[in-house]
């Protein structure tokens, strides 16, 4: 039986789709979710909330999401850990670059609040499955 | 599965005030363009025109301004035009942008003006 998800950490810059992600992933997923607004602050907290799956945008100012997901992965408890990038940029070349640097799916962006939580919950039984 | 009534709630109650927003978000990206077209090429300057449109694209459908995301995403692209050269926008580049400036506050009344009406 697959390990329930339960904690997901969101590295993601833009305050106003920080709110609604969470909303949606609080309210419709059940999900308990920390925040971080930058990739520095991602590896800065991850260690304590030791999440289960993490979020990643992938355009974001100082340290991207590949640059973030690189340095997270130095860190031996986030080795393996499922690493879902967002991002506008989803042509198939694209998305298989994301993959090639070890994220196991993409969410593309604008994402829609209404079913994001399914999103994460099926990548998260497939990583599982 | 029906989502909670209380989650429709609270995603209209981001949004209105997302909407409440914008007015400001849209003067921030305009002093900024000028600041940034009246020097020469600053980075600085032109990372934080480039990041405020960049999320303004990818807020904004998310809060129901489709057409408003469409248009920064046209923006965006002049952008990245001018950030390939890396040198001050021409002529040609500064009338483009002035006039998707101008289209994002139009757009942006236009859907704040549907909101009203339709009350979503």
């Amino acid at each position: 039986m697959t390990e329930p998800l339960k904690r997901i950490l969101y590295v993601e810059d833009e305050p106003d789709i920080q709110t609604v992600a969470r909303l949606s992933l609080e309210t419709l997923g059940g999900f308990t979710v920390e925040i971080c607004s930058s990739g520095n602050d991602a590896l800065s907290r991850a260690p304590a909330f030791q999440p289960q799956l993490i979020l990643l945008d992938v355009m974001m100012p100082s340290m991207d999401g590949p640059s973030t997901l690189k340095m997270l992965r130095r860190l031996p408890q986030f080795a393996s850990t499922p690493v879902v990038f967002m991002t506008a940029k989803v042509q198939p070349s694209e998305i298989a670059h994301y993959l090639q640097l070890g994220a196991v799916d993409v969410i593309p962006k604008p994402f829609d609040p209404m079913i994001l939580s399914n999103q994460i919950q099926v990548i998260w039984e497939r990583c599982h499955g | 599965m029906d989502k909670p009534p209380d989650f429709q709630a609270q995603l209209k109650v981001l949004s209105q005030a997302y909407a409440a927003q914008l007015p400001e978000k849209l003067n921030q990206i305009e002093q900024s363009w000028i600041r940034f077209s009246h020097n020469d090429w600053d980075d600085e300057d032109f990372q934080v025109l480039h990041r405020m449109v960049h999320n303004l694209k990818g807020s904004g459908k998310i809060f129901g301004f489709a057409k408003l995301s469409d248009v920064a995403l046209n923006l965006e692209e002049s952008l990245n035009q001018i950030m390939q050269a890396k040198v001050a926008p021409s002529d040609e580049q500064r009338i483009r942008i002035q006039a998707l400036l101008g289209e994002l506050h139009h757009t942006s009344n236009a859907e704040m003006l549907r909101l009203e009406i339709t009350g979503n």
